[in-house]
C-alpha cells in the first residue's frame, strides 16, 4: 500500500507539488496524468525517496525513506540510465545483491519477457536506448517489489515491448502489487487502469475511478486540463 | 559480497577487459605512456646547473594559483547546480536501493577521489619544467598531482555542502555567496596588500603568495603549502596540511550525512546535467557551453539569405552563449602570455608554440564544427561549398580577435617589437585557418567514425604534420635573415594560408559526403 499525504515540494519559489494526497491499495493500478510541467515526475521522485518534501509518504505503513520501504519499492525513471561498464546480467545481479535477494529464476524470466536474454553478457553501453529502458524495467522488478512506480515507461519501447509491459502490469496487479504509472499515452492505459489522478500546475485536480461515471479517461482528462486552461 | 563492492569491482574488471579488447584504445594508451615516459626520462637525465635554475617560489606560487582556481571554480557551482559524485545510474539504481545513505556517500566520495586525480593527469607532463627550470626531481609531480586531486575533491565536496545548505533559498544563497566570496576577497586583499607594500612587481606578487598568512587560504593555501613542504622535505607544513585536509573532509562528510541526513536531492540536479552532457557527447553533439542566464538581447537574425543565414545564425548564437565573444581558453592564454613575458622576457618563440598548441585544441570546438551535428546545414538548398564558407565565416573574426589579445600585450610590455607582435598575431590566425582545414579533412574522411579516440589521435597527427611546412619555412627564413624575426612569421603565415586554402578547396564537397548521424 502506498500513501501520499499532503505532499508539497518547492524549488525555491516554484511549487512543483502542492499539497498532494493519494492512496493506492494493494493490487491497484493508478495512472498519473497531466500536461508537461504538471509535477508528475517530481511526485514520483519524491515517492522514490530522491527528493525532500513536506508531508508524508509511506509504503506499507513505513516512511518511504526507510530501508524497509526501499526494499519493497521499484522505480522506473523517465530517463533510463544504466552502468556502461556492467553487462545486462550483472545489472540484475547487482540489484539482487543490493536488495539482499536470491536469484529464483525471475531475472531470466524478465529478460526473456523483454527479449534481452541473448544480450545478457553484453555491456550496457552497447545497448540501444529502448533496450536500456527494458533493462531499467527489469532492474526495478527483479526484486519483486510490492509498490512499483513507472515514469513514462512506454517511451522508447517498440510495440512488442509495450504489449509485454501491459501484460506485466496486469500480472503485477494480480500478484497484489500496487502500481503507479505516469504517462501521456492515455489510450494505451484504457484497458487496465483502476484509478486515475489528473495533475495540473502541481495540484491534483481530479481523481477518477474506473466505471464510476460514463466518460472515458481521455474525455475526463481533456475536460479537466482544457477547463483549467480556460 | 556487498552490493556496492560488487559494483566497484565489476566496473573495474569490465573496464579493463573492454580496454584490452579495443586495440586502438590500447595503442592510444601506449602512446600516452610513451610520451609520459619520454617526458620523465628527459626530465630525470638532465642535470641543470644550479646557477641557471629559477627561484622555486615561482613554481609554488603557480601551484597555489592553479589549486585556487580549480577549488573556487568547482566550489562555486554549489550556488547553481551543486556538484555530483554520482552517475545517473547510481541515482536510479543505488539511491532507490535499501542501502544506507552513508554507504552510498562513501561510495560517491571514493569514486570522486579517483576522478579528481585523473583530471590532473596533464600535470605529469611538466617534468622538464620542474627538473630543468626549478631543479626538482620529477617525482615531485606526483605530489603536485595529489594536491590537485585534493583541491578538486574538496571543491566538489564544498559545492555539494553549499547546495545542500542553501536549498535553493535565495536568502541563504545570498548569505552563502557573501561568505564564500568574502573569504576569497579577504585573502586576495591580503595578497595584493603584501604585493603593493613590497614593490608591486611580479616577484613581490610571487613572494606574497607564499607568505605564512596564505597558509590559511581555504584549501588551496594549506594544500599548496603541504605540497611545498613535501617537495622541500620540510615535514611540518606537510603534516599540518594533511591534518587540515582530513579534518575538512570529515566535517563535510558529517554535514552531508548527519546534519542534512538526506543528501540525494542535493546531487540530483548536477547528476542530471552531467548525464545530459554525457548523452549529448555520445550522440556526437557538442554540448552548448552557455551561461546559466542567457541575455537574449535583440531578437532576430536581421541579415542573411540562403547559405549566409548560417553565418548570421552563428553570430547570434556566439553572442548569446558568450557575451565576451572570446573563447575562455583564449582569455586564459592571453593572461598566460602576460605572465609569461613578465617572467621569461624575450622567449617569444616558446610562447608562440604554446599558444598555437593550445589553439589546436580549441579550434575544433568552434560553432562551425557543431553545425555538422544538426540537420539544417545539409538541408539548405545552396551549393555545398557556399554553405561551407558561410559556416566558417562567422568564426573567423573571433579567431582574429583571439590572436590579437594573445600577442599584442607582448609589444605593449616591451617583450618584442610591434612588427614582431603583429606578425605573430597574423601567424596565429593563419594556424587557426590551417587547423580548420585539418578538421574539415578529418570530417571528410572520418566524420562518421564512432572511434572518437582514434579521430582525436589522427587530428593531432595531421595537425602536427601539416604544421611542419610552415615551421620549416620559418626556420629557413630565420637562418637567412636572423635579425628579422617578423619575416619568419610572415612567411610562416603565407605557407599556412596556402595550405589552409588547399585543404578547404579539397574538402569543398564535405557536406555531400558527410552523414547526419544522430548516434
Amino acid at each position: 500500500m502506498l500513501e501520499v499525504k499532503n505532499v508539497t515540494k518547492k524549488y525555491g519559489k516554484l511549487i512543483a507539488n502542492d499539497n498532494i494526497s493519494l492512496t493506492l491499495k494493494d493490487g491497484e493500478i493508478a495512472i498519473l496524468l497531466g500536461p508537461n510541467g504538471a509535477g508528475k515526475s517530481t511526485l514520483l521522485k519524491s515517492i522514490a525517496g530522491l527528493l525532500r518534501y513536506e508531508g508524508e509518504i509511506t509504503t506499507d505503513g513505513k516512511s518511504n525513506k526507510s530501508l524497509y520501504a526501499k526494499s519493497i519499492l521499484g522505480y522506473i525513471p523517465e530517463m533510463p540510465a544504466v552502468y556502461d561498464m556492467l553487462t545486462v546480467g550483472e545489472h540484475l545481479e547487482f540489484i539482487l545483491r543490493a536488495y539482499k535477494k536470491k536469484d529464483d529464476g525471475y531475472s531470466d524470466e524478465l529478460l526473456e519477457l523483454f527479449e534481452l536474454k541473448d544480450k545478457k553478457d553484453k555491456l550496457c553501453k552497447e545497448l540501444s536506448k529502448g533496450m536500456q529502458q527494458k533493462l531499467s524495467i527489469c532492474c526495478a522488478l527483479v526484486h519483486r517489489p510490492k509498490v512499483i512506480i513507472f515514469d513514462e515507461p512506454m517511451v522508447g519501447l517498440d510495440p512488442h515491448a509495450i504489449k509485454k509491459l501491459k501484460e506485466l502490469f496486469i500480472r503485477l496487479k494480480a500478484d497484489g502489487a500496487c502500481v503507479l504509472i505516469s504517462t501521456h499515452m492515455i489510450d494505451s492505459v484504457e484497458s487496465y487502469w483502476d484509478t486515475a489522478y489528473i495533475m495540473v500546475g502541481g495540484r491534483l485536480r481530479e481523481k477518477v475511478v474506473k466505471g464510476q461515471d460514463g466518460a472515458s479517461l481521455s474525455e475526463v482528462f481533456f475536460a479537466v486540463t482544457e477547463g483549467e486552461e480556460k | 559480497m556487498n552490493a556496492v563492492f560488487y559494483l566497484v569491482t565489476r566496473k573495474a574488471k569490465n573496464s579493463l577487459k573492454e580496454f584490452i579488447r579495443k586495440p586502438l584504445r590500447l595503442v592510444f594508451c601506449l602512446f600516452i605512456i610513451c610520451l609520459l615516459g619520454f617526458s620523465f626520462y628527459s626530465g630525470s637525465v638532465s642535470t641543470p646547473q644550479e646557477a641557471f635554475l629559477r627561484d622555486r617560489t615561482e613554481l609554488y606560487s603557480v601551484i597555489f594559483a592553479l589549486y585556487t582556481y580549480v577549488f573556487y571554480a568547482t566550489a562555486k557551482n554549489g550556488f547553481i547546480n551543486g556538484a555530483s559524485m554520482f552517475s545517473m545510474a547510481d541515482v536510479n539504481l543505488l539511491f532507490t536501493a535499501p542501502i544506507k545513505e552513508k554507504s552510498v556517500l562513501s561510495f560517491g566520495l571514493f569514486q570522486q577521489l579517483g576522478k579528481s586525480l585523473t583530471l590532473g593527469f596533464f600535470i605529469l607532463y611538466q617534468s622538464s619544467l620542474v627538473s630543468n627550470i626549478y631543479g626538482l626531481p620529477v617525482s615531485t609531480l606526483f605530489v603536485v598531482l595529489i594536491g590537485y586531486g585534493a583541491a578538486v575533491f574538496m571543491g566538489q565536496m564544498l559545492a555539494t555542502v553549499i547546495y545542500s545548505l542553501t536549498c535553493s533559498d535565495d536568502r541563504k544563497i545570498r548569505l552563502g555567496k557573501a561568505l564564500f566570496y568574502g573569504v576569497f576577497a579577504v585573502f586576495i586583499g591580503i595578497l595584493l596588500y603584501n604585493t603593493f607594500t613590497s614593490g608591486m612587481t611580479l616577484k613581490s606578487l610571487v613572494y606574497a603568495a607564499r607568505e605564512k598568512i596564505m597558509y590559511l587560504f581555504p584549501v588551496s593555501g594549506f594544500v599548496s603549502f603541504a605540497v611545498q613542504g613535501i617537495a622541500e622535505k620540510d615535514i611540518t607544513p606537510a603534516v599540518i596540511g594533511v591534518i587540515i585536509f582530513a579534518f575538512m573532509c570529515a566535517a563535510f562528510y558529517l554535514i552531508l550525512s548527519k546534519i542534512k541526513g538526506d543528501f540525494y536531492e542535493d546531487v540530483l540536479k548536477a547528476t542530471q546535467i552531467n548525464h545530459s552532457a554525457i548523452t549529448a557527447r555520445k550522440e556526437g553533439k557538442a554540448a552548448e557551453n552557455a551561461p546559466l542566464n542567457v541575455k537574449v538581447g535583440k531578437t532576430g537574425l536581421g541579415k542573411g539569405s540562403g547559405a549566409s543565414a548560417v553565418t548570421y545564425k552563428h553570430k547570434k548564437e556566439n553572442k548569446r552563449s558568450n557575451p565576451l565573444l572570446i573563447n575562455p581558453v583564449s582569455l586564459v592564454m592571453a593572461g598566460f602570455s602576460l605572465v609569461y613575458c613578465l617572467m621569461f622576457s624575450g622567449e617569444n618563440i616558446a610562447l608562440f608554440v604554446i599558444n598555437v598548441y593550445t589553439m589546436s585544441m580549441t579550434v575544433c570546438i568552434g560553432r562551425w564544427a557543431k553545425e555538422f551535428t544538426y540537420p539544417y546545414i545539409y538541408l539548405i538548398p545552396e551549393s555545398n561549398f557556399k554553405k561551407l564558407l558561410s559556416l566558417l565565416r562567422a568564426d573567423l573574426p573571433l579567431l582574429a580577435a583571439e590572436s590579437v589579445i594573445c600577442f599584442i600585450p607582448l609589444a605593449a610590455l616591451g617583450s618584442c617589437g610591434v612588427a614582431e607582435a603583429a606578425a605573430m598575431t597574423v601567424a596565429r590566425f593563419t594556424f587557426g585557418l590551417l587547423f580548420i582545414g585539418v578538421n574539415l579533412l578529418l570530417q571528410r574522411f572520418a566524420g562518421d567514425s564512432e572511434k572518437k579516440v582514434f579521430t582525436v589521435m589522427i587530428y593531432f597527427i595531421l595537425a602536427t604534420v601539416l604544421s611542419l611546412p610552415s615551421a620549416g619555412v620559418a626556420v629557413i627564413t630565420g637562418m637567412l635573415f636572423p635579425f628579422y624575426t617578423a619575416l619568419s612569421y610572415i612567411f610562416m603565415s603565407v605557407t599556412n594560408v596556402l595550405l589552409a586554402m588547399l585543404l578547404i578547396f579539397l574538402c569543398r564537397n564535405v557536406l555531400e559526403y558527410s552523414e547526419y548521424n544522430n548516434r
